[in-house]
């Protein structure tokens, strides 16, 4: 994957193992179904299944791939509206215009 | 991203991918607003991959990309307005990583490629599965010894915010409070009132800029 990588990681500042800190126990572990997003494009609902309550403040969301394409085949989505909400999209390998 | 109150947008492949094919990976998370701000004004951040704060783990096992909030005072480029912390973390196998998150947070941890575990009690999870995290202070995740797929790493995302507690009436492109303003929604935008499609290819409407959308993070 090329997103950042760094050669040496021990040049960067550590996140410290924080030992008196109470540990998060793992509440449930949900597996995202496969399904076809935009003109077609390959995703995972990543939080499908999962109770509102374990997710609030977060709404929804798709790993779009990973997919190898063939030539004339990568796709988008079509125009489209939103409103009520705010999206981060991260883009490991590829390009998306936006 | 912020689409408040309304827009209008299209994501696509630029034509020369299109031409040329080619491996496409990533994700798009939706962050809800409290009703205050359901209707504010939209706005667009454009975040490259230099700017992401780069950090290791107590080991230097683990490389932890901040790309939104902040871990443990170091802060990423995104900013919400629900106060959110998201890192993109790389774990090279066997490593563990403890990190400590904020306990007014909710906490989740979503595998993009590879397997592991997550927890003191080491609950396996590969790719494409979620763990949701209970109450507490701190996150513990590691990458499995030897990888049997085709990633060399574990890539998991956490990510966790602040809950809004709020009545959630979604559908389709609009998430809002209640069912009125869901019909509201989709009657402006039927109006119009969310953006109009600009009459010529987006592509040629853009001005000549050498980085057109967000690509490679």
């Amino acid at each position: 994957m090329p997103a950042i990588t760094v050669e040496n990681l021990l040049v960067l500042p550590r996140v410290t193992g924080p030992a008196p800190l109470a540990e998060r126990p793992v509440v449930k572990v949900t597996t995202a179904p496969s399904g076809l997003e935009g003109e077609g494009f390959p995703v995972r609902r990543a939080f499908a299944g999962v109770e509102l309550k374990h997710l609030d403040p977060f709404v929804h969301m798709d790993q779009m791939g990973e997919v190898e394409y063939a030539p004339g085949e990568p796709k988008g989505t079509p125009w489209h509206p939103h409103r009520g909400f705010e999206t981060v999209t991260y883009i490991i390998d590829g390009v998306f215009r936006h | 991203m912020t689409a408040g109150g309304g827009i209008l947008h299209i994501e696509e492949p630029p034509e020369e991918l299109v031409a040329s094919g080619g491996l496409f990976h990533g994700f798009q998370l939706w962050v809800n607003l409290p009703a205050r701000l359901k209707m504010t004004q939209p706005r667009y951040q454009d975040i490259r991959a230099g700017q992401v704060a780069l950090l290791t783990s107590a080991d230097g096992g683990a490389l932890l990309r901040v790309i939104a909030g902040e871990l443990d005072g170091h802060a990423g480029p995104g900013v919400t307005h629900t106060p959110i912390t998201l890192v993109h973390a790389t774990v090279s196998p066997g490593a563990q990583v403890r990190i400590p998150w904020r306990a007014d947070f909710n906490a989740l941890g979503y595998v993009l490629a590879g397997a592991g575990s997550v927890g003191a009690e080491h609950r396996p999870i590969r790719t494409g599965q979620l763990a949701v995290f209970g109450a507490g202070e701190a996150i513990t995740f590691a990458a499995d010894k030897k990888m049997d797929g085709p990633s060399p790493s574990l890539d998991i995302l956490l990510l966790g915010g602040e809950p809004i507690r709020e009545p959630v009436a979604a559908y389709g492109p609009f998430v809002m409070n209640s069912r009125a303003e869901l019909v509201q929604a989709f009657e402006d935008f039927q109006a119009g009132r969310l953006g109009t499609i600009p009459a010529q290819p987006a592509s040629s409407v853009v001005p000549q800029d050498p980085h057109p959308g967000h690509d490679v993070l």
